[in-house]
């Protein structure tokens, strides 16, 4: 129960006073987002969620709806989201990222509630300037130039909203306003612009260097831990065929992440060492009558079955690249520190197989060719391991061999003395293996560089715009100037004399003087108090009222216009008179 | 309330920095984080403090009582809920470990620190006001009631900083119309002219109080105190008169041909007026010679002279005890409806021939308060009685009894609490009721459970705000019902009723 406030708000003019914030705003997110998109890929439902409740936010805010009204609103909206959405959309984000989305919205449009109006936009880009992080607390420089752009968003978002109120407290109140008619600066000092723009630039540079410094050490990593690296550990399966085999082993990966409100992050994948042993990579962790039955089958050709071929076998050596990758224990990258390579890999595990070129084993199957398959069929790249080959297979039931005699075992291809220098596959002295099934998100794209360079170029782009419109100013304004003084080309009599005019109006604005717009020349003549001004304005009004002019008038008005000029710009300091040289337009 | 409210605003300074860096240390790795990122927020906090403690000094030694306390008082609504925001953003960081409320909580400290800091060093104290010069005119100075008037106002060698903006507002009128400005940095040490409508003003003589000023940052968080600029504006809104129908009723029987008393002239003296002839005149006054030109037949009027006395005054009963001090609106709307009335019937008095004298009790602004005043009613200075019904206001000083007359002069007395006065049992009494002549005061209107009583974004909608104005208009309508009690009347037969005809006043008997 109040009493009706008295406004002079128009809906245009409500509106009209929204608009910037409501427009910064929007720039903020959908920034965020589409850098964030850029980096991470398909965010459907961010983008889904974000400018849905955005809109709702804004559209109840600027309706002057109140917040539990909204907050029914909301509710009903995401029960209708959770209903109705699709099954390959992940409601979960949706939900997530509209309710805050919507809260925040409103809030920007509300009284005091800027800082919790701008933590939506700042989650947003926070995904990106985390993704720069890698499961770091430490930004690289594109995260620290994300951070300083959210800051100095953060300081321009305070201050459209401060104009926005100003705006609204001039214009309405419970008790009857006055309405403002107008307001002119008279006379102003020179060279308050700089002042005013220097403000600026060193708010936004220390809230942006406060923001950068501080904020990374308030920022909490998380782990997580997931069971899918598979390590070697001592199983010897006393074969006496060199190295045992890796057998299968879940290990505890800890990735960690700088924790944020959006499970959306990515981070950085980090493994306990394990003690050193060595092994050797084994399709899947094989018992020896199985290994046995596998190398009688590889024998007599009937059921060549190759490592890798079906995809389990796992290798702990490598690094980032997936280890187990390749049945053939191909997992290492090559940029690994000792990883393997592929073809080396495939050397070392495969009992029955030889890479080209190497030595064939004496034992071919007399009426078929072997069902080997080369090489390059058999790993054409190394792949990831689903999380689900872990658990080994039940093994094929062995064909029955066939009837010839066993000649005795020939000396197995030995894989703990490989021929070429690279590294044993010793488990235990890789470094920490990447996760081959716990993550599926593509890792973050190196666009840091090519988006710096990009951004690096624009701004250049735009500073040497403004160099060189800066620097054109003077000449611009020179050439007026001469102009003004003495026509380029023959003007009248009349144009003469306004042209003068200009010259001594040049000249009171870089003093400081400002001519409002209902004021005569006269009127002006007499506030300013210069006697050169005040001929200039007889002049003037005799010419503009076409009251004959007598022949000096022209000579007068041209030496007086020159007079007042001088005078005006002798008032001021040589830095305001610098300034002026670049101020447009010049009255 | 307002020390309730002015400690929870000193204690933001305080408190919400605490728990920041309370949270802070508490964090994991709080060694790195004191190391970094605690010496920056200390650092800011304690410079903020400096400087508003340096501020508080100065205003201390200026011997104004609370200049102190208006220094501290340096947060806006918006920079303490920006504090506590921040501060609870921290907490919640380290509760929840997202990164996005630390930032947040990082960047809304450092604001606000730096916006204090900022407007401490540069916009408090009076280094910005001591080359200012604040004129202030209602234009035009004087205008009649209904008229538009404009406030004009010229500032002059205002520091303003950069980062700041100039707050200005004041009341030029009471119960009139609240301006309100803003000027940016622009209007540094910069001359500029301020105007505002402030539409029709309400009759009286006015002296505008000071516009209050002050200065607050871009951001909206901070602002100096306030002071007052602009004072020495008066100005005076006449009343406008209305037209009286039936004042010759006041003047007592007669004042037509029917009862009129024929003068004693000469035969060649008289106006000779003249009419035509009715059934029922007098034969004798048959004017013949008309008759014959105008053939049809014409009398002759008397010469006549109203039976009233010459001389009225005409009393403004202006005592009411405690009116002026009422909140609502009744008593100026019922008191200019008086003045109306007291200045209509005047001037229909004066135009049938009577002398009138107007009294009542004003402010001769001499410093002694209201004293009983007496003016004649001339047509060829209507202005004066005017300006006398500009000045006239309630006052509790001068009962109606010290401003009548003894003896044998007419009296009329225009009141809006018409009652028998023993000394003077011959008064004729206008009376003009409040019920009448007053609006009813603003309605406390049922607040829409769904919508906003104002634009969202305006400070207004705060529920202190609402209760303050919830409490304001209802005590305007606890003192309408008090200052409807005070009017209170018990009218004698025979007295006067003004009551408004289209938009003229018919002066209705009451039986």
């Amino acid at each position: 129960m109040y009493a009706p406030p008295h406004s002079q708000l128009t809906p245009k003019r409500r509106d009209r006073l929204a608009r910037p914030v409501v427009l910064l705003y929007w720039l903020l997110l959908a920034s965020g987002l589409g850098l964030y998109t850029w980096q991470a890929g398909n965010t459907f439902e961010l983008w889904v969620g974000a400018i849905a409740g955005t809109v709702l936010g804004h559209v109840t805010a600027l309706r002057n709806l109140r917040l539990w009204f909204v907050m029914v609103l909301v509710a009903v909206a995401v029960y209708v989201a959770v209903m109705l959405t699709p099954h390959h959309v992940e409601s979960d984000t949706l939900c997530l990222t509209f309710v805050p989305a919507v809260v925040c919205a409103y809030a920007s449009l509300s009284d005091r509630w800027s800082l919790a109006a701008i933590w939506f936009p700042a989650v947003i880009w926070m995904l990106s300037i985390l993704d720069r992080a890698r499961g770091t607390k430490e930004v690289d420089g594109f995260g620290i130039v994300l951070l300083g752009v959210l800051a100095v968003g953060f300081v321009w978002f305070l201050r459209v909203r401060e104009s926005r109120r100003v705006g609204i407290w001039t214009q309405i109140a419970p008790t009857p306003l006055a309405v403002a008619s107008s307001s002119a600066v008279l006379k102003e000092r020179a060279g308050t612009g700089i002042m005013r723009g220097g403000w600026t630039l060193g708010v936004s540079a220390l809230t942006f260097a406060i923001t950068a410094w501080i904020a990374p050490h308030l920022w909490k990593l998380e782990t997580l831990h997931r069971q899918a690296q598979q390590q070697a550990h001592h199983h010897a399966p006393g074969m006496g065929l060199g190295l045992p085999c890796c057998p299968m082993e879940d290990l505890d990966v800890t990735r960690s992440r700088v924790r944020e409100y959006l499970d959306l992050g990515r981070g950085h994948d980090e493994s306990t060492p394990v003690e050193e042993l060595d092994c050797r990579a084994c399709p899947r962790a094989e018992t020896l009558a199985e290994a046995r039955v596998r190398f009688e089958l590889s024998l007599s050709g009937d059921f060549a079955i190759i490592g890798g071929g079906s995809g389990d076998g796992y290798y702990a050596g490598g690094y980032g690249g997936g280890a187990g990758g390749g049945g053939a224990g191909g997992g290492g990258l090559d940029d690994a520190p000792g990883g393997y390579d592929t073809a080396q890999a495939a050397q070392s595990t495969l009992p029955s197989h030889a890479p080209p070129g190497d030595v064939a084993p004496s034992y071919q199957a007399p009426t078929s060719p072997p069902l080997q398959p080369s090489y390059e069929d058999l790993h054409p790249t190394p792949r990831p391991v689903e999380p689900q080959h872990v658990t080994p297979p039940t093994p094929p039931t062995p064909p029955t061999p066939p009837r010839v005699t066993p000649p005795p075992p020939a000396p197995l291809p030995s894989i703990a003395a490989p021929p070429a220098p690279p590294p044993p596959p010793i488990a235990s002295t890789a470094p920490p293996a990447a996760p081959a099934a716990i993550e599926t998100r593509p890792e973050p794209r190196d666009l840091g560089g090519s988006l710096l360079h990009w951004l690096a170029v624009l701004v250049a782009f735009g500073v040497i715009y403004q160099v060189v419109s800066l620097s054109l100013r003077p000449l611009r304004r020179a050439l007026t100037l001469r102009h003004l003084r003495s026509p380029f080309w023959a003007e009248t009599v009349d144009q003469r004399v306004s042209n003068s005019w200009q010259l001594a109006l040049v000249g009171l604005r870089d003093g400081g003087w400002r001519v409002r717009a209902s004021e005569t020349p006269t009127e002006l003549a007499r506030r300013v108090g210069d006697a050169d001004l005040e001929r200039c304005a007889t002049i003037l009004e005799r010419a503009r009222y076409g009251i004959q002019i007598d022949a000096d008038d022209l000579t007068t008005m041209g030496t007086a216009a020159e007079g007042v000029y001088d005078a005006a710009r002798g008032k001021v300091s040589p830095t305001a008179r610098a300034a002026a040289w670049l101020r447009w337009p010049l009255v | 309330m307002i020390a309730t409210n002015r400690a929870f605003r000193l204690v933001t300074l305080i408190v919400p920095s605490l728990v920041a860096g309370w949270v802070v240390l508490q964090a994991q790795g709080g060694e790195q984080v004191i190391r970094a990122a605690a010496p920056v927020l200390v650092a800011l906090w304690f410079a903020m403090l400096g400087l508003i403690a340096l501020r508080v000094r100065d205003a201390a030694r200026s011997l104004e009582a609370g200049a102190a306390w208006e220094v501290l008082d340096i947060l806006t609504g918006a920079g303490r809920a920006t504090m506590w925001t921040a501060s609870g953003a921290i907490l919640l960081a380290m509760l929840t470990g997202w990164a996005s409320l630390s930032v947040l909580g990082v960047l809304g400290l450092g604001c606000v620190y730096l916006a204090t800091g900022w407007t401490a060093l540069v916009a408090t104290g009076d280094r910005p006001w001591r080359r200012a010069t604040v004129t202030r005119a209602i234009l035009p100075e004087v205008s009649t009631e209904g008229e538009p008037l404009r406030e004009e106002l010229r500032l002059e060698g205002i520091h303003i900083p950069a980062g700041m903006r100039l707050f200005a507002t004041g009341r030029p009128a009471r119960r009139g119309v609240v301006t309100r400005y803003a000027v940016g940095a622009e209007g540094n040490d910069a001359e500029v002219v301020l105007e505002s409508s402030l539409g029709p003003v309400a009759r009286g003589e006015h002296r505008a109080a000071p516009l209050g000023m002050w200065f607050g940052d871009l951001f909206g968080l901070t602002r100096s105190p306030v002071v007052y600029r602009g004072e020495a504006c008066a100005f005076t809104v006449l009343p406008r008169t209305t037209a009286v129908d039936g004042v010759r009723e006041l003047l007592g029987a007669g004042g037509d041909a029917a009862t009129s008393v024929q003068t004693e002239r000469m035969p060649t003296e008289g106006t000779f007026r003249i009419r035509e002839y009715v059934p029922g005149d007098d034969m004798r006054r048959i004017h013949w010679v008309r008759s014959l030109q105008a053939n049809e037949l014409v009398v002759r009027l008397p010469d006549e002279i109203p039976p009233a006395d010459p001389v009225v005054r005409l009393v403004l009963d202006n005592h009411l005890w405690g009116a002026e001090a009422l909140t609502c609106l009744a008593p100026d709307q019922l008191f200019d409806a008086l003045v109306r009335v007291w200045l209509g019937v005047g001037k229909a008095l004066l135009a049938t021939g009577t002398r009138v004298t107007l009294v009542t009790a004003v402010d001769r602004g001499t410093g002694q308060g209201f004293l009983p005043m007496e003016r004649s009613m001339s047509q060829r200075a209507p202005r004066e009685a005017l300006k006398l019904g500009a000045r006239a206001g309630w006052q509790s000083t001068f009962a109606l009894d010290s401003m009548l007359q003894t003896g044998s002069v007419r009296q009329v007395v225009v009141s809006c609490r018409p009652r028998p006065i023993a000394a003077h049992p011959d008064l004729v009494w206008v009376f003009v009721p409040e019920a009448t002549w007053t609006s009813p005061e603003p309605w406390l209107h049922v607040a829409d459970a769904i919508k906003l009583p104002f634009p969202s974004g305006s400070a207004d909608n705060r529920l202190s705000r609402r209760h303050r104005e919830r409490q304001r208009v209802e005590t305007m309508w606890r003192d309408r019902m008090m200052f409807h009690q005070m009017v209170w009347w018990r009218a004698p037969s025979g007295a006067y009723l003004a009551a408004p005809v289209q938009g003229r006043v018919a002066l209705q008997v009451i039986p």
